[in-house]
Order: structure tokens, then sequence, then C-alpha cells
């Protein structure tokens, strides 16, 4: 997002403490009235001398409870007798999390990792610098981080180390077992992913319209995923079951294969990660959004199709 | 990777998308089903006159020298044309055989034929027990004098009734299931002793049940080696996949294509169905499983392109299985997001619905092809 709305100046300022791994960041975007409707969003920046007073609060922020910076929407709101803010009117902030009024609250999830945050935002003054891009049109922020694009694409290799770790644990379980069926199964969908974004790759380079909306390979790949994982837990077979701390693995050992564990841990979180960027009926009236748009000339064939900057 | 075509590519795909617009719409397809053929000679006159049957064969024999992406661009429009001429039958599957398994002389006597549209062709090589066992043959040709005599019986073969030529797989040797010691024959349909019983396929075109009692051939009817004939038909089998995988690409984009439209226009409960976001949700459905046939559709073209062997192989199976699932979620929901017209004989999602559940079945289905992918 810092690439794609920052200026010069602002990328100079924040791109590197990212390129050394020295400062987080965390994306604060939904609320507890406006999660998947973005214009419900109620957080409001009002103008402040030379910069900003932001007031509002966040939830939900993966990574938010260590994040060093918070990159904001908000509503910018000019006119402060007013009390309802322009729908469109949106705007990014690069927020600290040191500065004073901001409050970040750890919240739990069923995984048992403590990996997103509430943000309470009190009156926090920013610099005139803090700013880093309005739109009138609050559903290009929303849109382009519900569908970062880089990391989209790159879930089938996340994805394929995963079927690597089921084929290890299948290697142990008797050739007959209908698992390995299932495995083959899976691995066809992941097979057609990787092709899906190499397309999509392909398109982009060459600068012609996407084949699909990105939101599409968004879900596809959640979905494999989801399917990778149970078919991990069900290697497992009983030792699924076991849920032991950090501890109790320390001073005993594992309760059964020593990856069962960890493997139960992960496939939790990808249930609390399938909800980032909206849950799959929100995805998929996103793509249909986009479908619904584009022409369906059955004589023309796609790839002489004009370029379109959308997705 | 690159997905841009060539310019001979474009050409002729745009060539064949032009042809089906203009010259094959669904009325007159439907006609021809019911004819007595089954489909127009002068159809095929003009497919040799514009080159197509000649497509997959060398420029050596006399054809233009298209890889297995030029085939799979002439097969998506097929589909999308639901044709019924025998395109898959005559020039992919037996002309694929005598292409893989012929020696020079061979070639040069059958294909020929083929290209300029005078010859009709069938591959032989199923049979009532078999299922998708390529290997499960009871039909045996028995050495005698300088040549072979065939004995059996032969299921469901493709373009049966029109054919000239038969190409039939048989065992000279070994057990009924064994690898080895199965042999490619290029038969006259009208030999002594060939026999068909010829009936119409659900999909809207012709095979037959070939029954073999004493059938004489020379030994030059053979392709190949003797016994080592399976690997030509599996090869062929492949080749049989791309194109009928193809085809259910393009029957897909159809049906997505008319089911928004439908969606957008048919009304019911005072607006558009296509409103609905059950539907819309549908719909994005079976946009994806097109895509992804598409994508898989690519990339099995381009490892046939690459070299045949167990990557092509698994690339292919890969292909198929998308295909059977895909092919069957869209015709599926083309049919039910159509209503009470989707029932109907006379509209052409149905239609569509039949090819792709057939092809689900052809060459090995979902299951088949998982267990083959999960081999290699």
């Amino acid at each position: 997002m810092l690439l794609r709305y920052a200026s010069a100046q602002q990328q100079a300022r924040y791109l590197p403490g990212i390129r050394a791994l020295r400062e987080t960041w965390a994306v604060a975007f939904a609320e507890p009235e406006a999660a998947i409707d973005h214009t419900a969003m109620q957080t409001v920046a009002q103008p402040a001398g030379d910069g900003w007073r932001l007031q509002g609060e966040k939830c939900w922020v993966a990574q938010g409870h260590q994040a060093r910076w918070l990159c904001c929407f908000a509503r910018v709101q000019e006119d402060p007798e007013s009390a309802h803010t322009a729908l469109r009117n949106a705007a990014l902030f690069a927020v600290p999390t040191n500065a004073a009024g901001v409050t970040l609250t750890a919240e739990k999830t069923f995984d048992g990792a403590q990996q997103m945050a509430a943000v309470s935002l009190d009156d926090v003054s920013l610099p005139a610098s803090a700013l880093l891009a309005r739109s009138t049109d609050g559903a290009e922020f929303a849109h382009l981080f519900v569908t970062t694009e880089m990391s989209t694409l790159s879930q089938s290799a996340v994805a394929r180390a995963q079927l690597d770790v089921l084929d290890a644990q299948l290697q142990t379980l008797d050739p007959a077992d209908d698992l390995h069926s299932q495995r083959a199964a899976v691995a066809v969908e992941l097979q057609a992913l990787q092709a899906m974004e190499l397309r999509y790759v392909d398109a982009r380079q060459r600068q012609l319209q996407v084949p699909y909306p990105i939101e599409l390979l968004r879900l596809r790949s959640r979905e494999i995923l989801l399917k990778l994982g149970a078919l991990q837990v069900e290697s497992f077979g009983y030792y699924a079951l076991p849920y032991p701390d950090e501890m109790l693995l320390h001073n005993e050992g594992p309760i059964g294969p020593d990856t069962a564990a960890a493997t139960v841990r992960q496939n939790l979180t990808q249930h609390v990660a399938a909800l980032y960027a909206g849950s799959a009926e929100g995805l998929k009236d996103a793509a249909w959004q986009k479908l619904d748009r584009q022409k369906l000339d059955k004589q023309k064939p796609d790839k002489q199709s004009k370029p379109e900057n959308k997705d | 990777m690159d997905f841009s075509f060539t310019e001979e590519q474009t050409l002729l795909e745009d060539s064949v998308a032009k042809y089906f617009q203009n010259d094959y719409d669904f009325d007159s397809r439907q006609q021809l089903v019911k004819s007595e053929d089954g489909f127009s000679k002068d159809n095929w006159s003009t497919f040799a006159e514009l080159g197509w049957l000649g497509v997959p064969f060398s420029e050596e024999d006399g054809g233009f020298g298209g890889g297995a992406i030029e085939s799979m661009l002439m097969a998506e429009n097929f589909g999308k044309g639901l044709l019924v001429e025998p395109y898959l039958a005559t020039v992919v599957l037996a002309g694929g055989a005598i292409k893989h398994g012929g020696s020079a002389e061979q070639k040069a006597k059958y294909l020929p034929g083929i290209i300029d549209g005078s010859t009709q062709a069938a591959l032989a090589y199923a049979e009532p027990q078999g299922r998708f066992n390529l290997a499960d043959l009871t039909t045996t040709a028995s050495k005698a004098d300088d040549g072979y005599v065939l004995n059996g019986y032969k299921a469901v073969a493709m373009n049966g009734p029109a054919a000239d030529l038969l190409v039939i797989s048989a065992r000279t040797s070994g057990e009924q299931r064994d690898e080895d010691g199965v042999s490619v024959f290029v038969v006259d349909a009208n030999a002594d002793g060939v026999s068909r019983r010829d009936y119409p396929t659900v999909d809207g075109m012709r095979a037959s049940e070939v029954t073999l009692e004493d059938v004489k051939v020379g030994a030059d009817c053979l392709l190949g080696e003797e016994g080592q004939g399976l690997a030509i038909i599996e090869r062929v089998i492949d080749d049989g996949i791309m194109a009928v995988g193809s085809e259910a690409v393009g029957c897909m984009e159809v049906l997505y294509k008319d089911t928004v439209e439908y969606c957008k226009t048919r009304e019911q409960f005072g607006q558009p169905i296509g409103k609905f976001q059950v539907l819309q949700h549908r719909m994005v459905d079976m946009f994806m499983e097109h895509e992804q046939s598409k994508s898989l559709m690519y990339m099995a073209a381009m490892r046939m392109d690459e070299g045949y062997g167990p990557e092509a192989q698994k690339a292919v199976s890969a292909f198929k299985v998308q295909v059977g699932k895909s092919g069957r979620f869209v015709g599926q929901n083309a049919v039910q997001l159509h209503g009470g017209m989707g029932m109907t004989d006379e509209l052409n999602i149905g239609h569509y619905f039949k090819r792709l559940t057939i092809i689900d079945t052809l060459f090995g289905n979902v299951d088949y092809h998982l267990k083959r992918f999960g081999r290699l």
C-alpha cells in the first residue's frame, strides 16, 4: 500500500525500516460496526492546524499488537460541525503506535495465538506528513487492502509447502488408505490454481486485461489451504486430539508424532486467517461486481480485449 | 511462463471460430443430428479445404505440422459449436494411431485419404468388459499365412457407422489384461467378417458395436511392433483426452455465458433473477470451474508439446480430472439456473450438458485419472 499510494518522501521514510525488518506494520481497517461494509466506517480524521486529529476504534488488526506503525483507514471530516461525513471521503494515515492516544489490546483467537489487536484512537495528533493518500472512492482503498495482489499470487507456493508436509505424514500410512486419493484430488486443484496464477501474472506482464478477478484466486487458495489442513489433521488420526501447551511439550516431549501438535495448531490458524480480507461470500460478491461489468462478447477471444487498469 | 499464441496459431483459431459463428448455428447442428449420416459430408469437405483435417500431421505426411496447442485451439471451438462431424474419431484417434505407430509406407497409404477428406475412420479399442483399461482385451489376432486373423468384439467405436477404416486393438499374445501382447491393426471396415451394429449416442453422434469373425488382414496392416501396441493406444487416448477436454472447456464457456445472459433477462418475483445473490454466487462458481479447466488445458497442451512422457501424462490426467468435475458442475448448474427452459430439448443448454456428461466418462472418469495422476 505504501508503494502504491505514498509519496516518494514518505516511502523514503517508511520503507527502509520495513526492508531491514526493523519496524513492523499492521493495517487497521475493520471496526466493530464496519467490517465487510466499509461504508459504515466511523473512524474520523479532522484537520487540526497543519496536521490531523484521529478519533475512533479499530478491531481485528492482524499482527497489530506487535506493530510499530499502523496503516490506518479513516474518513476525512473537514467540517467540524457536520455529523455526517461524505461516504466516499476516505484516507490512509501512518500512525505510530507509541503516539499519545493510541491504545493496543491483544485479541485472542480460537487457535490460541494472540495475533490480532483492537486499537483505540483517542484524539491522536498526527503531522501533515502522516497522510499517505486520499481517495474520493473509499471502495478503491478497501479493495486494495482486500486483494493485496502479491500475497494472493504467492498462495500456491504456501500450499505446495503444506502438500509436502501432508506427503511426509502420508508415507507413514497404509498405501490403500483413502487419504492418498484425496491427496491426489487436492494436488490437482493446486495445479489448477498454479496455472491460474501464471495466467494472471502473464496477463499483467503483457498489460492485458486479467482473465479473472483476483478475489477468486484468493478464494481458491483459501479453499485449498483449508482442504490440505483438514487432510493433514486427518492423517494423524487420534493424535489430532492432544493439545499440549509449550511447557508440557518442553518438559515431557511430544504426544504422538512430533509434528502433530504444531500441525493441529496451524490448521486452526488457517481457519482464523480464512477470514482475513473477508468471508468467502464477500469475496464472491466482489468478484461478481467485476464479472458483471465485463462485456460477455462470445465472438471476441479474451486475448484481444482492451487492457483495463482495474483488476 | 508465456501464454501468448503465435501468429499462425491465432490465425488458425480465428478461422475456426469464424466458421462456427457464421456457418454452424445450433439449429442446423440439430438437423444434422437427426439426419441419416449424423453429420454433413459437405461440411467435411469444407474442413478438408480449410486444411483442418491435416493440422496434426507432419508436413512430410501432407499435413500442417501442428502440435498440441493447435489441436487444443481447434477443439475448444468445436466444443463451443457442439461439432458433430467426426474430427475426433477420424483425425485424432484413428489418424493419430497411424501417425504415432505407422511406418512411412503405412502413413503414405492411409493419411492422404484422411487429410483430403475422402476417408472416414474409427478407433475400435474398447471392449465390453474392459471399462477404462486399455489392455483388457479378449479380441484376438492369430498369426496365419502372411498376415493375421482377427476374432472378437469391440464396443462403442465412435464414428463406426461411417468408417471406411477401422483401427483395432487386439491381442496377439499374453493373458487378457497383460500390457504386453497388444497389437494394433488397420482394417478395411467392409472386409469379410466385419459386421457392425450402428446406433446414436446420447451426445448427438454415432457409434458401432463391431464383431470380427475370422477377419483376414495382411502383415502390412500391423501398426508398429507386434505385441507392443499398447503404447500406441495409450498415446492416442491421451491425444483424445486433450481433444475432448478442450471441447469441454468450450462447452463450459458457452454454458456460463448463456446462463449469465439468461439470468439478466429472465424475470420472476418482479426482477431479473440475476439480482438474487445466491444465483450470482453460483454463476461465479461456474465461471471459476471453467477458468480452472481452461488453465489446466493450457498447462497440459504445453507439456504435451514439450514432449510426451510421465510429466505430460500427469498433466493430461489432472486436466481430465478437472474437466470431469467442472463439466458436471457447470452443466448441471446451467440446467438448473435455466429453470423449466433448461429441461427442454429445443434449448441448447441440455445438449451441452449431455456432451459434458459424456466427456466425463470418455477415456477415463475422474477416479481413473486421479489414480493415474497419483501413480505418476
